[in-house]
């Protein structure tokens, strides 16, 4: 039968070129695209509870657009109980992930009341990947936050709850009710109040709601039964003053951590300064299970180097067993760098008594990726020492005996699995280790003297986080340079440059700009060319605007912060950062499973098409912030 | 309008779409009373015409859907304008909003019945209200294409109601926009040709899905429950005819 091919009805084509319309991505679709979709689509329907797709059907053979109706989507131990993991609703697509991948689902989508769908196959769906860039750049985004959402499930599902409080900050822990006292009520009063709130503590706090106290059943106990002491005495006479305060937005796991290693029970969770609840050990328990109170335990038992060595072995387990279980990247890198700061302290600690140094004398400065509370699994020492300004004349005899000490922990930190920095960037190197005025000088420095190497030292240095010894003094130093730095345009400006000259490695013929890395061919560095990209602009950005901020994702939400129009972009630059994060920590991890030494050049082929796809979202989310640095220094 | 089908006009012979289109129907084969629904082709048909007597009104256009294993084929439905022998009433116009330009542009009967009968056949022939359509088809048809057409078309506005449960009201002969309504289905441009065969096809997959799940699974099935309900409705009516 020969007949020409005729055009669709070209009423009904617009109007389901309007219907589409009304929603993302196809509201901002060419319409040559758009009319190109229409021509493909087939209309389907489903009766209430009729089941749309499931993972025992395969690989998935189609897109489908909700049309009118409602789809939720189960997870497969979740259909008994009748709560969808998502729902989806008219304008709507999926499933996306799959799709792309060529998988089956892991969902079940069971229509909801009549559902019409439009229907389009997966290789029509393919073909306006590649035609339509609106069409990918919604597909591509819509996965990142699809990916962040399934590893959530993953999470969830494979932990019945119990590494949840690792994602959760103090403040989402806080028990509902606090019980609050004045110094000077009674003890009988602030008991009964414990008692009609069910509570174990109660929080004392002066008049500006800054905790001053804390009063425990335990010091009932110890300070006013056993004491002898009268319940009319005011409760400022039996509390234990000056209890330590935590920021609400410290996660849950530094508390714990911080517990275990002062060795309290309670810690008081602030709000801007004032007193907002308290937490106790027990709150905290469900770190008990994934080991690290126990870790931080073993740490402060350590009497020597023999110990540390043990425990930092211990850290490397949990780590990596925390990374087997789908914790996001950023609370990883977190962790792994928050056990190595409480190792690194202890390694500090025990050496300064060896060598007779008083902690007071000096600060231990974290630089680099550790500085910005990023490690991974590679990770080599980057530190520095600061001291108090002495009489010249003794200086350099102050600064020997400190580099004795310096170099005692820098080997023993060697000795824990932290390689000794090839630049050496240490304490134990003279030129890191400097007074006051001395750091004060190298970074001015740098930045009026902005040469090669002094960019590439700011690239580190300006990273710098105060670790251990007196950090007052420390905090001190990064309170100066981050207020200099921002009234320093010329050198930003360098520094901006510098940073975009770095480029993310996406090619117009491949998908990815690959090369030879260390013997590995077709690879790239997923550290230089992926997560510094982010790393460096976020730095320059952020002491532009004055911020203080060390870490990447802090720096970011800083900015976010001062330009709240453009929050929505930078929460795309952060789950890009996060994702590159995540990419390169699972390379480490099978690097370290294959049993050779890890790094960081991965293969974009030994990638699922999935993470490939969402890598190159993620590096094209690094040129859009690079495009944002540009604008902002005029480059 | 392409040469040969002026000069056919001009000269009284047929053109090649007529010619191919009565060619095609001489072979066609009757669609399977007995084969399950998704391996049948479905046509929904609606058309707009200059009047409401199917015995003297004229073809305007006809708009097409195809249903395919249970879906609606978008690049497969068509609107095809007809130019009627003489231009409609003023009022219709208002109704189908082809104007008298429109209506002039559009193919000459013949060669659109043509058409429309190489596209939509073979297959199962849907209508709402179907008995208007069919007629109207069948009339053309035979004057132009000396085809002769089936009348018996499947008839959604009275396959609707003889699937539906309680309440009483959804098991009456109701008009289409009381069904879209009622399913929630939208229909933009409603009233063009198209986009009613559209709106009607998607009542189409309900019905389908519904008879399934009576146990009703082939056309024979379908028929009957159409017959069912003229039968119902003509008892009602104390021997009236329904539809």
């Amino acid at each position: 039968m020969a007949q020409p091919s005729r055009p669709i009805a070209a009423a009904l084509a617009s109007a389901t070129v309007e219907d589409l319309r009304r929603h993302a991505p196809f509201d901002r679709m060419d319409r040559a695209d758009l009319d190109w979709l229409v021509a493909r689509l087939s209309v389907v329907y489903f009766a209430p509870d009729a089941v749309v797709m499931s993972p025992d059907d395969g690989i998935v053979r189609w897109l489908y657009i909700v049309k009118q109706g409602a789809v939720p989507g189960f997870s497969p131990e979740q259909v008994a109980q009748g709560s969808p993991r998502w729902h989806l609703s008219v304008g709507e697509c999926f499933p996306l992930g799959a799709l792309i991948a060529g998988r089956s689902v892991t969902s079940r989508y069971q229509a909801a009341g009549d559902v019409f769908c439009y229907r389009l196959s997966a290789e029509d769906f393919h073909t306006l990947l590649s035609r339509s860039a609106a069409f990918r750049d919604f597909a591509t985004q819509r996965l990142a936050a699809l990916l962040i959402e399934s590893r959530r499930a993953q999470l969830a599902e494979t932990a019945t709850g119990s590494r949840q409080p690792l994602e959760r900050s103090l403040r989402e822990m806080l028990p509902e009710t606090t019980v609050f006292a004045t110094p000077d009520e009674s003890v009988r009063l602030v008991l009964e109040r414990m008692r009609s709130g069910r509570s174990d503590s109660a929080v004392v706090v002066d008049d500006t709601g800054r905790a001053c106290g804390i009063f425990t059943l335990r010091d009932l106990r110890d300070r006013v039964a056993l004491a002898g002491k009268d319940v009319a005495s005011a409760i400022r006479e039996v509390m234990t003053p000056d209890p330590t305060g935590l920021p609400a937005d410290t996660m849950g796991f530094e508390a714990a951590l911080t517990m275990a290693e002062r060795g309290f029970r309670h810690v008081v969770v602030t709000e801007n300064g004032r007193a907002a609840g308290c937490l106790s050990e027990s709150d905290l328990f469900a770190m008990q299970r994934i080991g690290v109170p126990a870790v931080a335990a073993e740490l402060r038992s350590a009497r020597d180097l023999a110990d540390l060595v043990r425990t930092s072995r211990r850290i490397g387990e949990l780590a990596r067993e925390l990374a087997l279980q789908a914790i996001p990247a950023e609370q990883l890198t977190r962790l792994v760098a928050t056990l190595n700061d409480a190792l690194t302290r202890q390694v500090v600690a025990l050496t300064a008594a060896g060598c007779g140094v008083d902690l007071d004398d000096f600060c231990w400065l974290a630089f680099g990726s550790e500085g910005r509370h990023e490690q991974t699994f590679v990770t080599d020492q980057d530190n520095g020492l600061l001291f108090r300004d002495v009489d010249p004349t003794h200086r350099e005899a102050h600064r020997a005996s400190l580099l004795a000490f310096a170099r005692q922990v820098n080997d023993a930190l060697a000795a824990c699995g932290f390689p000794l920095c090839k630049g050496q960037v240490m304490a134990s190197n003279p030129r890191w280790c400097l007074s006051f005025s001395e750091w004060q000088a190298a970074f001015g420095g740098w930045m009026h003297t902005p040469d090669g190497p002094a960019l590439l030292n700011a690239s580190i240095f300006f990273d710098l986080r105060p670790l251990c010894g007196n950090t007052e003094l420390g905090a001190e130093l990064s309170h100066w340079l981050f207020a200099v730095a921002a009234g320093e345009p010329v050198f930003l400006r360098l520094l901006a440059e510098t940073a975009l000259r770095n480029e993310p490695p996406l090619g117009v013929i491949r998908d990815f700009v690959v090369g030879d890395h260390d013997g590995r061919a077709d690879t790239l560095d997923i550290k230089v060319n992926g997560a510094t990209l982010f790393v460096d602009a976020a730095r320059v950005l952020s002491l532009a605007g004055g911020e203080a901020a060390a870490g990447t994702a802090e720096r970011l939400r800083g900015v976010a912060r001062r330009r709240p129009a453009a929050a929505a972009e930078i929460e795309g630059w952060l789950d890009a950062f996060h994702f590159v994060q995540h990419v390169r920590l699972d390379h480490q991890m099978r690097c370290i499973s294959e049993g050779r030494p890890a790094d960081n050049y991965v293969s974009p082929d030994t990638l699922n098409a999935l993470d490939r796809r969402i890598l190159k979202e993620a590096l094209r989310q690094a040129r859009k912030l690079q495009e944002r640095l540009r604008l902002d220094f005029r480059l | 309008m392409s040469f040969t089908r002026w000069w056919s006009r001009k000269t009284g012979t047929d053109s090649e779409v007529v010619r191919a289109a009565r060619d095609h129907w001489r072979h066609i084969a009757r669609p399977d009373e007995r084969a399950p629904f998704s391996a049948l082709r479905f046509s929904v048909v609606d058309t707009e015409t200059t009047g409401l007597d199917p015995h003297e009104a004229e073809l305007l256009a006809i708009g097409t859907c195809r249903v395919e294993r249970s879906a609606i084929v978008l690049t497969e439905s068509l609107e095809i304008a007809v130019r009627p022998r003489a231009p409609s009433g003023h009022e219709n116009v208002l109704v189908h909003g082809i104007g008298h330009a429109q209506q002039a542009a559009g193919d000459g009967q013949a060669e659109a019945l043509g058409t429309w009968l190489l596209a939509a056949t073979p297959g199962v022939l849907v209508g709402y209200h179907a008995l208007f359509d069919a007629t109207v088809l069948a009339r053309a048809a035979r004057e132009s294409l000396d085809v002769r057409l089936p009348l018996e078309w499947l008839d959604i506005a009275l396959l609707l109601p003889a699937l539906m449960a309680e309440p009483a009201s959804h098991q009456e002969v109701r008009p289409l926009d009381d069904w879209l309504q009622l399913f929630e289905i939208a229909a933009p441009g409603r009233h063009g040709a198209a986009a009613d065969a559209y709106a009607t096809a998607q009542l189409l997959l309900l019905v389908l899905h519904r008879a399934q799940a009576r146990g009703v699974r082939d056309l024979r099935g379908l028929r009957r429950l159409q017959q069912d309900l003229l039968s119902r409705l003509a008892n009602q009516a104390g021997g009236g005819t329904g539809a």
